[in-house]
């Protein structure tokens, strides 16, 4: 069974409670905190595979560089994912030819084919072992989606220029089903390929630091939380969701939390490969959530199926009512109903930023200095959208010109998703009108049992209260450091996570994920009041 | 005048949640977004009003008017800075109550007096 990260000050292992299998069979790499002052042609602010990728490229272009990460090396949603490297999208080709047209979307199906080329030459020319293989991926229908989708998929597919074919026998699954085969696909383990991707940066004299918190950021470099800085000519924000702007690329991506189990199989009776189903368009017919299937060797008797799915948004699990932490269970009963799993002996939540047209936002930042770059909306195709960052992101910093680049700008708005925007933005309002005066004392603090968090209603405040195992209270402001939207407790990470726009926060209130890039205010009982630690 | 009575009416409410809002910051708490936003609407609504008012008779309340964009704006900066996580000054907030309390004031003098 996997660990958990119960250690209030190990919160820089991972961002949450459940330890990913990613991580426990690979410690991410630390490296020395920043401690000096220094310049560079480019500092890059973020660890995980965008952030290392784009790092390794500009490296590798002959620029200085340094990175900066508040965490490990992969300790954020890296190390959560299930690591699939694919050209078949979260989102349909059939919808993406609807939004970009026909020429945009060969250039998407593009992108993604030259990222997983990407990741296998960089394996082989560093001499990576992360297990990285060409496998084939398996689309088929889910129940409640139409059975014609597959073939307009395919068709879509096929115009867009993937390799791609229509089976009738999916291997590996219980049930016989015919479905959509993608060639050419790519696994890995993700933290061993950033331990690699690390290694060569700082053998090309790239520096790294980690357990550096980069606090400002503008257009002249960084100033971290201890008080040192990083002047640059270029600087690239690499955070999953840029902690760089109170206003505007949040409001173009909408947060989800995505659950993941690892189950024992044994060995070799499936094959490698990817698999996932078209999506439960009766749980949510505008982002249907699918589930997604791969495998990995785990010891000399058993294989490890790693399945993920069960996507909900970030702080709001409203629309079917089942809380974060029961999750699992939906997500252990499909896979066991579709492929003949034994133990389950992993299980953790990850984050997925959806971007309002299911394209990533890589580029510059909008509204900004010229010099500044995100790289975000990873969507379920961070593998991808992440490693491609590095090259795109490379390329503008060189002045080269590349012809990805008007696809992934962030400034971009499509007027198709504008219902999307207004129905997101009348969340963030009515997040905001639940904060309303109370007159409550602090007795209200005796009503949480061991091992209960909540919102507590009092001093006038709203206020996130967790009370562990042994009874000790941790007590955070409920207003989210970003745009002060009530955070909601998650149980099953231990986090506070907000549903406007996907923050998240330790239960102590330690920052884990942005657009926030502060701590939540902690707070004390003195008496029969509360003051700021 | 009904435009007039209203504006008054929906102002003297708006000022109500103020007051509350500004004993909240001079007391160091955080403010409720909710009470911000029904604040900040209501308000809206009174100047909206008052502009009707304003460009419909003679003679009209002109300098109340000015008074409260002045304190409108005020209070966009204040939403601005608590938003943005930072401190939002304490005289700030006071100065903003008093012009919009003066703006009240000038107003029921035309009104009623």
């Amino acid at each position: 069974m996997n660990s958990q990260n119960d250690n209030p000050q190990d919160d820089k292992l991972t961002a949450g409670k459940h330890i990913s299998f990613w991580t426990e069979s690979e410690s991410p790499n630390k490296y020395l905190p920043l401690r000096d002052n220094l310049d560079s042609d480019v500092v890059i602010v973020g660890g995980g595979l965008a952030g290392v990728s784009t790092a390794y490229c500009l490296a590798k272009s002959g620029l200085q560089v340094v990175l900066v990460e508040d965490g490990n090396i992969g300790s954020g949603e890296t190390g959560r994912t299930t690591a699939h490297l694919v050209t078949a999208l979260d989102d349909r080709y059939y919808d993406l030819e609807k939004i970009f047209g026909e020429e945009k979307t060969r250039l998407i199906a593009e992108s993604h084919r030259s990222a997983i080329d990407f990741v296998d030459k960089v394996v082989k020319t560093e001499a990576i072992d992360c297990g990285f293989e060409r496998v084939n991926g398996y689309l088929f229908l889910h129940p409640s989606d139409k059975p014609e989708s597959l073939t307009k998929e395919l068709n879509a597919a096929l115009k867009a220029g993937v390799q791609i074919e229509e089976i009738n026998h999916i291997p590996g699954l219980s049930e016989p089903q015919s479905g959509l085969r993608f060639l050419n696909q790519g696994q890995f383990h993700p933290v061993k390929f950033l331990d690699g991707v690390c290694n060569a940066i700082t053998r090309m004299g790239g520096k790294i630091y980690t357990g550096t918190h980069a606090e400002q950021i503008d257009e002249n470099g960084i100033v971290t939380a201890d008080g040192f800085t990083v002047h640059a000519k270029h600087i690239v924000v690499a955070t999953n969701s840029p902690v760089n702007n109170l206003f505007g690329t949040f409001g173009k991506q909408y947060a989800y939390r995505t659950y993941v189990i690892g189950a024992l199989v044994k060995k070799n009776i499936l094959p490698k490969a990817l698999w996932w189903d078209t999506g439960d368009f009766d749980s949510d017919p505008q982002v249907p959530p699918y589930h997604y299937i791969r495998m990995h060797p785990y010891d000399e008797q058993y294989d490890l199926l790693i399945a993920g799915g069960e996507d909900h948004p970030t702080g709001d699990t409203s629309k079917t009512g089942v809380p974060e932490e029961s999750r699992y269970k939906l997500l252990e009963n499909w896979t066991r109903s579709h492929f003949p799993i034994e133990d389950i002996i992993y299980h953790w939540s990850g984050q997925v930023m959806e971007p309002m047209d299911g394209v990533a936002f890589i580029g510059r930042n909008l509204n900004d200095k010229e010099n500044i770059y995100i790289i975000t909306g990873d969507s379920g195709n961070g593998m991808t959208h992440c490693t491609f960052a590095g090259m795109l992101i490379t390329d503008l910093i060189n002045g080269v010109e590349n012809k990805f680049e008007k696809l992934y700008d962030p400034s971009r708005f499509s007027l198709s998703q504008v219902g999307s925007y207004l129905k997101h933005s009348v969340k963030d309002t009515l997040s905001f009108l639940s904060q309303l005066p109370n007159f409550n004392d602090i007795s209200e603090l005796e009503k949480l049992s061991k091992g209960e968090g909540r919102i507590v209603d009092m001093l006038e405040e709203k206020f996130g209260v967790y009370r562990d195992k042994n009874g000790q209270l941790s007590i955070v402001s409920a207003q989210c450091t970003h745009i002060k939207c009530s955070v909601a407790w998650n149980a099953d990470e231990l986090s506070w996570d907000c549903p406007c726009h996907g923050s998240r926060f330790t239960y102590d209130g330690k920052v884990i994920n942005g657009p926030a890039n502060a701590d939540l205010p902690a707070y004390v009982v003195i008496g029969n009041k509360l003051e700021k630690k | 005048m009904g435009f007039i009575y209203s504006a008054v009416a929906v102002l003297g409410m708006t000022a109500i949640f103020g007051m509350y809002l500004l004993s909240l910051i001079l007391r160091n708490k955080s403010t409720p977004k909710g009470v911000t936003i029904i604040h900040g609407v209501m308000a809206a609504i009174a100047l909206v009003l008052l502009i009707i008012y304003c460009f419909g008779n003679s003679p009209s309340p002109w300098v109340s008017l000015i008074v409260f964009v002045l304190a409108a704006i005020g209070g966009f900066y204040i939403n601005f800075k608590d938003i943005s996580g930072k401190p939002v000054p304490k005289w700030f907030a006071v100065t903003h109550g008093v012009i919009a309390l003066t703006g009240f004031g000038l107003l029921i003098f035309f009104a009623f007096l």
